[in-house]
Formats: C-alpha cells, sequence, structure tokens
C-alpha cells in the first residue's frame, strides 16, 4: 500500500513539475518570487507532499470522467437510422461501485491530509527564534522580544534555525503569507493587555533550509491598499543574522564622513561639515560623496527628530520613538518604501513624504499638504523633504 | 385547488396595459420571465465589473483603475453575481417550470410570490445605486468582520450592502416557502414525490436550504447593522467581542450557499441529459438521495472557508473530512450523467452542448474542491487565485453553463420559438473556450503566488502572461454571452415555431402549449410515471388539452409592489440615521399588509376561501 501510495506521489510531483516546466517554458522562463512549488523549509514542503498525493487521486478520477465523457460524445451520437436507444433505469450494483470507490479514495486522501493537519501544527522548540509579528493597515511590523529588536516590512531570520511567530493584527484581519516557507496564517485583531501584551495570538513554526531573500504579501482582504502590504523575509546564516540584530540595536549609524563613534551628531559639527570638504575621510573604493550630501543627510536628521515624524515612527539609537507607523532603523537598507509601494530609491522617498497617496492610495501616512488617517500634514517644504529622504535612505 | 362556478376570470377581465399588467401580475411565469429578464441584466452588469478587472489584471502594476474602484468592483462583482444572477436566475426558472412540471395552475402563494420579486428588484437596486454616489460596497462579497466596522468603514459602503442583502434575503425566505408549499400541495394527481421531474426535486431541495441558510445570514447583518448604527460590538475585540463570530456565521450561511447556486443546475442538467440521450435518468432515486444528501452535509462542511483563521488541528480535521465526504454524493451524480448518455442516442443542441461540457466543467472543480479540502495545503490556496479558479469553475462550469442549458432548453416553452442553433453553437463554444482560457490558468497563477482581492501585483511575482491570458479570455466568453443575448432577442420574432414538446421531453411542462396559456392546463392531468409524455402521452395530451374544467384564477394585485416598496424602505431609510425614519417605511409595510389581507373581501373574490 504505501508503495503504491509513494508511487503516486511521485506521479503528481512529475506531473506537477511537468507541467510548471512546461508553463515556464512557453513564459520564457521567468522567475516567480511568490511560487509555492519551491518551498525552502519542511513546513512548506510537507504541505505540497499532502497536495501532490491529492493532486494525483483527483487527476485521475478526472481523467477517467473526461475519457467517458469523449466516448459518450462519439459513440453515442444520434445516428441516422438508429433504433431507439433501450430505455434502462439504472443498475443497483454499478451505482454501489461508484460510491464505494471514491469512498476508498477519500480515505486514502484523508488520513495523510489528516496526519499532516497535526504535524504542520506542532508546537514550537524551546530554542526556537520568537517572532511577535503585527499586521497594520497597511504594513507589517516584526518584534524581536528577546533580541530587542523592532523593525518593518522585512526582517531577517537565521537559516538552518526554527522561527516561531506569534501573529497578532492592531485593527482589521490580515493574513501573513510567505510563499516559498509554507502556509498563510490569518492575522486577528486582538485587545491588548494593561501591559501591551495580546494574549491569543496565532502562530507559524518552520525553520527555513536556504539562505535568500522570500517575498510575501498579505493574503486576507484588509482594505483600500491590501494589494500593497507586501513583506520580505531574509534567510541569513547564523553570523550574518547576529550582526543584522547588532546593527538594528545600534540602529542610526554614524552618519558618513563624521568622525567614527560619534552617534549623535549635533547642528555645530554638521555646519563644520558644511564648510570643510570631508571626502578623504570616506574608505577607498567608496563612491565619492559631496559635502553636501552630508549635510543634507544630517539636516534630514534634524529634521525628521524636530518634526511631526518622530510622533509615529521610530528609528533605534535616535530620539524617535513612535509606534503608530513602521520603524525606520536601518530603512535604507530596504527593498521598497511603503510595503511594497515603490522601489527605495531616493526620488520615490521624497515622493513618499511629499504625497505617498500617489504611491499607495488609502496610506494613513500623512503627505507635506494631506492629511491622512486622522494625522494632520506634515507641513515640510521641498528642501525639507529633499533633506529627510537623504537621511532615511542613507540608514544603510 | 379548489374550484369556483365562476370561468377563468383573467380571460373575461378586459385587457390592461403591459406595464400594468406586469406592475400587478401574480402568474408564475410573467414572474418568473421578471426574474430572468432582471437576472439577465444584472449578469451583464456584473459581467462588465469582471472585465474591468481583467483589464486591470491583464498587466503587473497596471493603473486603469484605482485601489478604491477596484475593490468596489470585486466586491459587487461577487454579490451581484451571487445574490442578483445566480439565486434569482433559478428562481426564474422555478418560478416558470416548477408549477408546469408538477401540473399545478400557479404556485401556492401567487401574491407573495410578486411580493418576492419586487422586494429582490428594489432591494438590488437599492444596492447598485450606491455607484451613483461612488460609494459602493468595498468590503468583499464576504463582508469579513471587523473591516466592515465604522471605524475602518466610516462611509455608506457596507450600509448599501448590508441593508441590501436584508432585503434580498427577506425575498428569497419568501420564495422558499412559496415553493415548498406549491411543490407540497399542489402537485397533480398520481404526481408522487418519487415520480417528480429531476428539476423539481432539487428546487424542493434547494427552497429547504434557503429557508434555513438565509435566516443565519440575516442574523449576522443584523448583528452588523447594530455594530454600525447602535454602537454594539458583536465583532469588536474591544469588548470581548470577535470578528471570527462573523466568519463562522457568514459561512455557516454561506457554504450552504454555494448548494443554492448549484443545485437547481443539477436539476437542469438531470432533465436535459435524459431527453436528448433518449433514455431515462439513470438512478433517479439515487439522483434525488444524493442530492438532498448533498444538501444536508452542506451545513456541517463550513469551516473549510476558515482553515488559516487557526481553529485548530481538531476543527480542521473534522471540517477536511466533511468536505471530502460531500465529494462522493457529488460524484455519483456525474457518473449517473454520464451512465444516462452511455448507449443513448445523443442529439447535440446547444442545449445538450452546454449540459456536457457542465458536466467536464463542473467536474474539474469539483477535483480542485478537493484539494481545498486538503487542509494543510488549503493553507497555501486559500484567498489566491486559486480559490478563484476553483469556484469559477463549479459556478460557471456548474451553474452558468447549466443555466445556459436551461435556457436553450426552455425558451421554445417560454417564448414558443426555437432559439437559433447556429448562433447557439457560436456562442457555446466562445463562452466555453473563453470561460477555460480565463480560468484554467489561474490555477497556476494562484500557485505562483498571487493573492485574491488585490488591485494589482507586482511584477516580481512573473504572473503578467498568464493573467493576460486570463484577461483575453474573459473578453472570448463575454462574446459568447453577448451571442446568447442577441439569440434571445432575435429569436423573440424570428425563431422558429417551436409546437408543444420540440425536443420530444418526457416531463409535464411539455404537455402545455408553447407558451402555456395563463391557466396551464385545461384540466390537471393524472400522472401514473416519471417519464409521463414518453409512457403515457395520449392520455396526458387528452387531459390536458381537452375540455376546460372550472377553476380559479387569483387576479392582479397592486398590493405585492407597493408592499415592497414598504418593506424596502424600511432598509433603506437606516441611512437617514435616524431612529425614527425606519417605522416610516415599516407603518407604510403594516398598511399595506392589512390591505393585502382584505382584497378579496372587498372584492368579493376568493370567498370560498382560496388563498393567494
Amino acid at each position: 500500500m504505501t508503495r503504491c501510495k509513494t508511487g503516486w506521489q511521485r506521479a503528481g510531483s512529475a506531473a506537477v513539475l511537468a507541467v510548471s516546466i512546461f508553463a515556464a517554458g512557453c513564459l520564457g522562463g521567468p522567475e516567480y518570487a511568490q511560487t509555492t512549488f519551491e518551498p525552502v523549509s519542511q513546513f512548506g514542503a510537507s504541505l505540497n507532499r499532502v497536495f501532490y498525493n491529492t493532486l494525483a487521486w483527483t487527476m485521475a478520477i478526472l481523467v477517467l470522467v473526461l475519457v467517458l465523457i469523449g466516448v459518450v460524445i462519439v459513440r453515442f451520437r444520434e445516428r441516422p437510422g438508429q433504433p431507439h436507444p433501450r430505455q434502462n433505469h439504472g443498475n443497483t450494483k454499478l451505482e454501489i461501485i461508484w460510491t464505494l470507490i471514491p469512498a476508498v479514495i477519500v480515505v486514502f486522501i484523508a488520513v495523510p491530509t489528516v496526519q499532516t493537519v497535526f504535524s504542520s501544527q506542532s508546537r514550537p522548540d524551546a530554542g526556537a527564534l520568537e517572532i511577535e509579528v503585527i499586521g497594520h493597515q497597511w504594513w507589517w511590523e516584526f518584534r524581536y522580544p528577546v533580541e530587542g529588536v523592532i523593525t518593518a516590512n522585512e526582517f531577517y531570520i537565521p537559516v538552518g534555525r526554527q522561527v516561531h511567530l506569534r501573529l497578532t493584527s492592531v485593527d482589521v484581519i490580515h493574513s501573513f503569507w510567505l510563499p516559498r516557507v509554507g502556509g498563510k496564517r490569518d492575522v486577528m485583531p486582538q485587545p491588548r493587555t494593561a501591559d501591551g501584551e495580546m494574549p491569543r495570538p496565532n502562530h507559524l513554526v518552520f525553520t527555513v533550509d536556504s539562505a535568500g531573500r522570500y517575498r510575501g504579501q498579505c493574503a486576507e482582504f484588509c482594505g483600500e491598499a491590501h494589494g500593497l502590504m507586501a513583506m520580505y523575509a531574509h534567510a541569513v546564516d547564523a553570523e550574518a543574522f547576529d550582526a543584522w540584530i547588532d546593527a538594528m540595536r545600534e540602529g542610526d549609524p554614524s552618519p558618513a564622513g563624521a568622525p567614527a563613534g560619534g552617534a549623535v551628531v549635533d547642528t555645530a559639527q554638521a555646519q563644520t561639515a558644511q564648510s570643510v570638504p570631508t571626502q578623504g575621510a570616506q574608505a577607498p573604493g567608496q563612491p565619492a560623496q559631496s559635502g553636501a550630501q552630508q549635510t543634507l543627510e544630517q539636516q534630514g536628521r534634524q529634521i525628521f527628530l524636530s518634526r511631526a515624524c518622530i510622533a509615529c515612527h521610530a528609528i533605534a539609537g535616535t530620539t524617535a520613538q513612535g509606534r503608530v507607523g513602521p520603524d525606520l532603523t536601518r530603512f535604507g537598507t530596504r527593498q521598497t518604501v511603503g510595503a511594497g509601494a515603490a522601489a527605495n530609491t531616493t526620488e520615490n522617498v521624497e515622493q513618499w513624504i511629499r504625497d505617498p497617496q500617489v504611491l499607495k492610495a488609502g496610506t494613513l501616512m500623512p503627505g507635506a499638504q494631506t492629511e491622512a488617517g486622522g494625522f494632520p500634514s506634515t507641513g515640510l517644504t521641498d528642501d525639507e523633504i529633499r533633506a529627510v529622504a537623504a537621511y532615511l535612505t542613507s540608514l544603510r | 385547488m379548489s374550484t369556483l362556478e365562476a370561468p377563468a376570470t383573467a380571460h373575461t377581465a378586459p385587457k390592461k396595459s403591459v406595464v400594468w399588467d406586469l406592475l400587478t401580475t401574480v402568474d408564475h411565469k410573467k414572474i418568473g420571465i421578471l426574474y430572468g429578464a432582471t437576472a439577465l441584466f444584472y449578469l451583464l452588469l456584473g459581467g462588465f465589473e469582471a472585465l474591468l478587472m481583467r483589464i486591470q489584471l491583464s498587466r503587473p502594476e497596471n493603473d486603469f483603475i484605482s485601489a478604491e474602484v477596484y475593490n468596489q468592483l470585486f466586491t459587487m462583482h461577487g454579490t451581484t453575481m451571487v445574490f442578483l444572477v445566480g439565486m434569482p436566475i433559478a428562481v426564474a426558472f422555478f418560478n416558470y417550470i416548477v408549477p408546469l412540471q408538477i401540473g399545478a395552475r400557479d404556485v401556492a402563494f401567487p401574491r407573495l410570490n410578486a411580493l418576492s420579486y419586487w422586494i429582490f428588484l428594489f432591494g438590488s437596486l437599492f444596492m447598485n445605486a450606491s455607484f451613483l454616489i461612488g460609494q459602493a460596497p468595498n468590503a468583499g462579497w464576504f463582508g469579513y468582520a471587523n473591516l466592515t466596522a465604522s471605524q475602518y468603514s466610516p462611509g455608506p459602503n457596507i450600509d448599501f450592502w448590508a441593508l441590501g442583502l436584508q432585503a434580498l434575503g427577506v425575498a428569497s425566505i419568501m420564495g422558499g416557502i412559496n415553493f415548498i408549499a406549491t411543490i407540497i400541495n399542489l402537485r397533480a394527481p398520481g404526481m408522487r414525490l418519487m415520480r417528480m421531474p429531476l428539476f423539481t426535486w432539487m428546487a424542493f431541495v434547494t427552497s429547504f436550504i434557503i429557508i434555513t441558510a438565509l435566516p443565519v445570514f440575516a442574523v449576522a447583518l443584523f448583528l452588523l447593522t447594530f455594530d454600525r448604527f447602535w454602537g454594539t460590538l458583536f465583532f469588536s475585540t474591544v469588548a470581548g467581542g470577535d470578528p471570527v463570530l462573523w466568519q463562522h456565521l457568514f459561512w455557516l450561511f454561506g457554504h450552504p450557499e454555494v448548494y443554492i447556486l448549484i443545485l437547481p443546475a443539477f436539476g437542469i442538467l438531470s432533465d436535459v441529459i435524459p431527453t436528448f440521450s433518449k433514455k431515462p435518468l439513470f438512478g433517479y432515486a439515487v439522483m434525488v438521495y444524493s442530492g438532498a444528501l448533498i444538501g444536508l452535509i452542506g451545513w456541517g462542511v463550513w469551516g473549510h472557508h476558515m482553515f488559516a483563521t487557526g481553529m485548530g488541528p481538531i476543527a480542521d480535521s473534522y471540517f477536511t473530512i466533511s468536505t471530502m465526504i460531500i465529494a462522493i454524493p457529488t460524484g455519483v451524480k456525474i457518473f449517473n450523467w454520464i451512465a444516462t448518455m452511455w448507449g443513448g442516442s445523443i442529439r447535440f443542441t446547444t442545449a445538450m452542448l452546454f449540459a456536457v461540457a457542465a458536466v467536464a466543467t463542473f467536474t474539474m472543480g469539483g477535483v480542485s474542491g478537493v484539494m481545498h479540502a486538503t487542509s494543510p495545503h488549503n493553507l497555501q490556496q486559500t484567498d489566491t487565485y486559486f480559490v478563484v479558479a476553483h469556484f469559477h469553475y463549479v459556478l460557471l462550469g456548474g451553474l452558468v453553463l447549466g443555466v445556459f442549458s436551461g435556457l436553450y432548453y426552455w425558451y421554445p416553452k417560454i417564448t414558443g420559438r426555437l432559439m437559433n442553433e447556429k448562433l447557439g453553437v457560436w456562442s457555446f463554444w466562445l463562452y466555453t473556450i473563453g470561460l477555460h482560457l480565463t480560468f484554467l490558468p489561474m490555477h497556476w497563477i494562484g500557485l505562483l503566488g498571487m493573492p485574491r482581492r488585490v488591485f494589482t501585483y507586482s511584477s516580481e511575482l512573473g504572473l503578467g502572461t498568464l493573467n493576460m491570458a486570463a484577461s483575453v479570455g474573459g473578453f472570448l466568453s463575454a462574446i459568447g454571452v453577448l451571442l446568447i443575448y442577441v439569440n434571445v432577442v432575435r429569436s423573440l420574432k424570428k425563431g422558429e415555431k417551436a409546437g408543444r414538446n420540440p425536443w420530444g421531453a418526457a416531463t409535464l411542462e411539455w404537455a402545455t402549449e408553447s407558451p402555456p396559456a395563463e391557466h396551464n392546463f385545461n384540466r390537471t392531468p393524472t400522472v401514473h410515471s416519471r417519464e409521463p409524455l414518453w409512457l403515457e402521452r395520449e392520455q396526458i395530451e387528452r387531459t390536458a388539452f381537452g375540455p376546460m374544467e372550472s377553476f380559479h384564477m387569483p387576479p392582479g394585485s397592486y398590493w405585492p409592489i407597493l408592499t415592497a416598496v414598504g418593506v424596502v424602505a424600511t432598509f433603506v431609510l437606516f441611512l437617514a440615521n435616524a431612529w425614527w425614519a425606519p417605522l416610516i417605511g415599516l407603518a407604510w409595510t403594516i398598511i399595506c399588509v392589512v390591505n393585502w389581507a382584505y382584497e378579496e373581501v372587498r372584492s368579493g373574490e376568493g370567498a370560498e376561501g382560496v388563498l393567494s
């Protein structure tokens, strides 16, 4: 029996693979950033195994039905001079057979399915990396409670170590989905307790096997900008992960060109930087950065920390501790601005600060002249916007 | 049916204008046509909404329409297709065909029937009127809490949706009661339950699902209305409410709703296939029982819409198994249809082409349904285009192909003329090929990672080509549908005269004139078999077309339409946001109902206790 089942599974896998390759061949082999066919975790692989089993059985039935219909169409179409067909009203034996055979097939589908239901929802190991995923309209917040790190829309996980996600939402229902890692899980709104905890999270437990950048997005309709609520999981080796944690803890790095170790640069220093070119201070091989650019970043930093930005946003290592909007620590390393709304270029960041509705209609972030989500407009001038954008993209 | 000495009043009454006649009609056939025409109009509207979405999705990162417009379109597309097309088109056929099939002169409560239609019409117009102010419902046809809460949906969009659907639910429940009463009470002598045509059987089963499932939805909508208008917190976690409660209520209604949509189509196929195979339905009893069983088990599978919500492995396993079990009676139906055709002498009219395509296409939707039931992998499938592919295969493959089959099949009975077969075959191929081109790629689009209900998708997904194929298919099938409409209109005048029984069918509706006289049968025939026109035609026709017996036909009434105005106004006036406003509609309704109740006494009719 087991051998037979394995055979079917193989046939199923082979069929899916064949069709996928065929499809890919037709389409010139594009990259599918969110394919479920190439799982990078045991979690994802176990879902596919049970799927291929079902696929094999159901495809066999479908082929049988289609062949029978084909035979009927060819053999039993009306022909001239044909006698009136024999009038039979049924055949109990036949009907019992085609009730029982599907019933038996259902057993072959249901047993491995139920086994996987339990195995894919097992509890996390003691050494699992704990991450709190918090859904917002329309972005993702990731908190590493043990490491003391908070980030948004892009998060890092170590390859080979189990990850335990605890999923909650602060507003409506979202659904967390990283297709290449495994299945989705809804992100349910929860009332916070007095100490800020959310008592009944949903869980996802998985271990990613290979390094890479994996795209995902919200899968439960959550309002106007649901289509632009993407995320990236960066699976990296343990060392790189630790380095990332350290960098996130440190937060705002010393501004490029400023004296090493000077985490906080005051205005006087910035003004000095303006008058004294500091190109020589940069490491060889790095693109030359003008003093004007540094000044701009410094100005941006000051504007960011003194204006409305900090009401909603946080940057570790600075006084910005707002938690309403996405944490912007090391924002410059991110792929996109606005949870997948646009590529993370200085131009797009400027546009985002000026009027984010252009890039992502519905977003609750106010623009320079437009209010949104009950928040007043920021009133930043074009020069100020340029400075803030320069500062944010410099946070690498 | 009690008889009176008075002759059929409709024949002696002076002719009124066509419009007045339609507004006041209580004739099941005219109401059926009204339902059908309205549903076909909304099919155009819902299809138009779909095409706009397909244009938007034909390319990645397209900006043809905005996110807000897209969200309104997919919400109204789903709501329209389920509540304003799928259900009323089935009710149209129930209305027209069921009384004829069981040898009745009308439904049990003709005025209630008219009331159902007018509430449906006004409710649907109200819901769509939201487009005029650019505030159409925008939270999906499933309207998941707590996105629908005032906090997250402050506009009137969701109010249009909830109040409109509440009105439609009233109409559906009244319709369900009407058909149950009709089928139980108004069958011709000898028309035992187990002699009824399968279509009437499925109407019977569907009606039971309607009167049990729609109230669940009504409760959910009331809770939502309370939350939105009076600040209760049924679906808010703030005070211990739970948005998942909405999901349970919605799908407890929503899954049986799927069978409300599909069982009538199964009934159509079970009538069309034997007719054109020239053989009786294979395994009649099993077809009846499996239909009833599907309706029953359909109540125990709702959780399969919620595998990703985190119900836990025990509940997941239960819903996995119950869902897979429902595949068994469904499979039996498919094999029995094939066995009906096996050994037959099949005449491939357009109606039969649609029927055979429906069996094949529905099977494809059925197998992907079993894949969904594989709950661990459902976590990959749910809320993606894989699900969109599945239910469009089931609903377009089963319901729409079935309905088109029924349209080509019964059109000559309804109009007296045949639809054009050449045009029919064209429409069939265009629609069917377009359907598969649209929805077959969506299986891959979903498994390659595209979620549903997104107004745009990143080019990183690599899904531009497959989406373009789906969009092209959408337009192809739209051309097919338009050809059907052309055929419907053109054949009214130019179609070949059909005669009483153009297909040589076996069931009683073909023992009437085409179109049937208002009283359907001159004398109610006595039935001795399941295929009366094959086994006892002379006897049946002798009665049906013989000398008239005396009977009472209910006269037209304007109270149903006036009552409908009151019922729908009651819901509409919630928008005024004053506690007393809905009471105006309620008062109007009560006045109308009282007048309705005394109508017959006043006019001196129905004195013998004929309720209408």
